[in-house]
């Protein structure tokens, strides 16, 4: 039964990709199907719970069915335009590619550490301590209640999850998800997790073979893989693996369509990005930084503003349906969370720096990827500046660390420790910025010479 | 097996990449399709094929041995992890060795594994699950109680935070001994879950014994268990 949800998930996603365009490279196909399945399913449950159908099995499969044939309809129209479609995929046009060691040593590494990571992922069931008092077991509820916006635990005097910070207002993806499995039979969640992270590895591949040389793609993806902390997470049921997919993979197609004006990307970009939002609250920050991109853009005239007002809409469409259905249904959003006036406090400065130190610079979390990041930018200084070296690049990694640093400074900590926020859900949110460091250390200008010049050098004649 | 090289259309020498600007596609394409007269084999013993790969290994050795972290993801966190699995899919074969019912089957892998990651807790949840009915309400003894130190066992603290508890026993109710007055489920309580000698006096009966952990009705009259 769960073969059965997930594959359909997958077709879903599938539909969507064909919808939007037939032009992208079959490992896009695969790798996005998965992550965008999923965010349009807890959609789709989402709009059962308000309209007041419910959240069930039956609701459930035939809404995604419906948004399933919808899709597959503006697929065929993109195919019917594209009569080598299937020519492209086919096993003919499948070239045995040249028995390059480095390559094959990476790939077959990246395939033996994410086959264990995703085995010993979907083995155990949720036990990280956030999500057995909070996503996983609001998901078992769900699926029980069919219910989000009557859900017993948000509803009950027992319970005390429509404090500020409260489970009841955070975006719900995660929660939503791990209901999808629950309703088609799965005896715990993690499979969500864990598809998603192998799908977030095939899309960091996908994307970095846009920009470069297959060995580099394949290094650079296991060096991401590789990052301590991530990894680790990514076998646990937190949302922040799960927002960094959809967040730096839509960052990471805004900043490819900034460079090639591609219209593909920035739509793939602006419905991952909305994605992001309905994963995380703090997900607008990834959204703001791509408009700030499309607006660039928009100023030198590349895009019309019917496209840019899209984009805009979409790309923060999650954050602004959440919002609205939270005040829809009553629920508490935490809304004064946020100190919404600018304010100079240097003791709180003071302590973001004593704490946010040693995050960026411990190799024991993050490896030597931020550190990498932090050297090929100063080597880079020259590019950047003289001809603009993947600047959009850099300015959106900076942007979004800037600015959600920003948004830990504005919050008002009433409920919890800044330090704790700091050392927990900072050092968790870096898993999306992580990504984007890595993709500037793969295709910034030294780094492209470098691997072009290995290529060459490998299959000259 | 010789191939003869085929006229491409996004380029069909290394060469013709030289003069490309940065990160194009086309010609990275260009890169990975180029077909030269040599063979697999030949391309397999190129010597800066076997450079290349030579620097992959030292670069991940160095890393490995170099940097505590990447050693710490190989050994401890995958392979480990790995092994770790492996250690307890043996227990779960054991013990459903003699099962037919695949759902029993299930349950009990389920509960071997929740066993393994969160240990005693796990353990006293499951006898409260199997001996309460789904909708029982039961009283949970005070923090203090909750996270005694003993020489018998001694719980995380975790099991104080209302919902991490109430993950396992879903869709029960869970109230503690320090809600009387403020919560109304307090009231509503059949069940209690003894502990440490602490609950045994809230029973309008005597127990027929008085173990560490226990879940017991309140009630005298509450006699009902669970299928």
């Amino acid at each position: 039964m769960i073969i059965l949800g997930i594959t359909l998930t997958l077709l879903l996603g599938l539909a969507i990709m064909l919808a939007i365009s037939s032009k992208f490279t079959l490992l896009e196909y695969l790798s996005l199907a998965f992550p965008l399945g999923m965010g349009t399913q807890t959609f789709l449950m989402s709009l059962l719970d308000w309209s007041n159908i419910g959240i069930t099995l039956v609701g459930t499969s035939t809404i995604s069915i419906i948004a399933l044939a919808g899709f597959l309809a503006l697929a065929f129209r993109n195919l019917k335009k594209d009569p080598e479609f299937l020519s492209r995929l086919s096993i003919k046009a499948f070239k045995l590619p040249k028995p390059n060691i480095a390559w094959m040593i990476f790939i077959i590494l990246i395939l033996w550490f994410e086959g264990m990571n995703f085995y010993k992922t979907i083995f155990f069931p949720s036990f990280d301590t956030d999500s057995i008092r909070g996503f996983n077991f609001v998901g078992i509820a769900i699926a029980a209640e069919g219910t989000l916006k009557g859900l017993s635990l948000f509803n009950s005097p027992n319970y005390n999850f429509q404090s500020d910070a409260g489970l009841a207002s955070y975006t719900p993806f995660a929660q939503l998800s791990y209901a999808y499995v629950y309703l088609f039979g799965a005896m715990a969640s993690k499979i969500v997790n864990a598809m998603m992270f192998l799908s977030f590895v095939g899309i960091f591949y996908a994307l970095l073979k846009r920009v470069t040389t297959h060995t580099a793609a394949a290094f650079f993806t296991f060096m991401m893989l590789i990052t301590p902390e991530m990894l680790a997470f990514s076998a646990l049921s937190g949302i922040n693996l799960l927002h960094a997919v959809y967040a730096s993979s839509g960052l990471l197609l805004a900043v490819l369509w900034f460079d090639k004006k591609d219209t593909k990307l920035l739509i793939l970009s602006a419905i991952l990005l909305s994605m992001n939002c309905f994963t995380r609250n703090e997900g607008i920050v990834f959204s703001g930084m791509a408009s700030l991109l499309v607006l660039y853009r928009f100023f030198t005239k590349d895009i019309d503003w019917k496209k840019s007002l899209l984009f805009f809409v979409t790309a923060f469409f999650g954050f602004i349906y959440w919002f609205l259905f939270l005040k829809a249904n009553h629920i508490h959003s935490g809304s004064d969370l946020i100190i919404t006036k600018l304010f100079w406090d240097e003791e709180k400065i003071a302590t973001m720096y004593r704490e946010l130190k040693p995050l960026y610079l411990n190799t024991m979390y993050y490896g030597i990827g931020i550190v990498t990041f932090g050297l090929m930018l100063l080597l880079n200084v020259w590019n950047l500046f003289r001809k603009g070296d993947q600047a959009a690049l850099v300015v959106a990694t900076i942007g979004v660390m800037i600015l959600y640093t920003i948004i830990i400074y504005q919050i008002n900590y009433k409920w919890d420790l800044i330090e704790n926020v700091l050392r927990y859900s900072y050092k968790r949110f870096l898993f999306s910025f992580i990504p984007l460091m890595w993709f500037y250390i793969a295709s910034n200008g030294i780094t492209m010479w470098v691997t072009k010049k290995a290529d060459n050098l490998l299959y000259k004649k | 097996m010789t191939m003869k090289p085929k006229p491409s259309k996004t380029g069909k020498s290394q060469t013709s990449t030289k003069k490309a600007p940065l990160a194009n596609p086309s010609q990275q394409n260009a890169v990975e399709q180029y077909n030269s007269t040599g063979n697999w084999l030949f391309f397999l013993f190129k010597p800066y094929n076997l450079l290349f790969g030579l620097i992959a290994i030292l670069f991940l050795s160095w890393s490995n041995m170099t940097i505590r972290s990447y050693n710490w993801v190989y050994k401890d966190l995958l392979k480990g992890g790995y092994e770790y699995c492996g250690m307890v899919q043996k227990e779960i074969n054991k013990r459903t060795r003699s099962v037919s019912n695949p759902t029993e089957k299930r349950m009990i892998a389920y509960d071997t594994k929740y066993e393994a990651k969160v240990g005693t807790e796990y353990l006293i949840l499951k006898m409260i699950r199997d001996n309460t009915p789904p909708n029982a309400v039961i009283l949970f003894p005070p923090p203090l109680i909750l996270t005694q130190k003993t020489s018998y066992f001694t719980l995380r603290y975790e099991i104080t935070m209302k919902a991490w508890p109430s993950h396992f026993l879903y869709p029960r109710t869970i109230v503690y001994e320090q809600e009387k007055g403020k919560n109304p489920f307090y009231d509503k309580a059949q069940y209690i879950f003894v502990l440490h000698g602490w609950g045994f006096d809230h029973l309008d009966y005597e127990p027929q014994q008085r173990n560490v952990a226990d879940i017991l009705p309140l009630h005298k009259t509450t006699i009902e268990k669970p299928s």
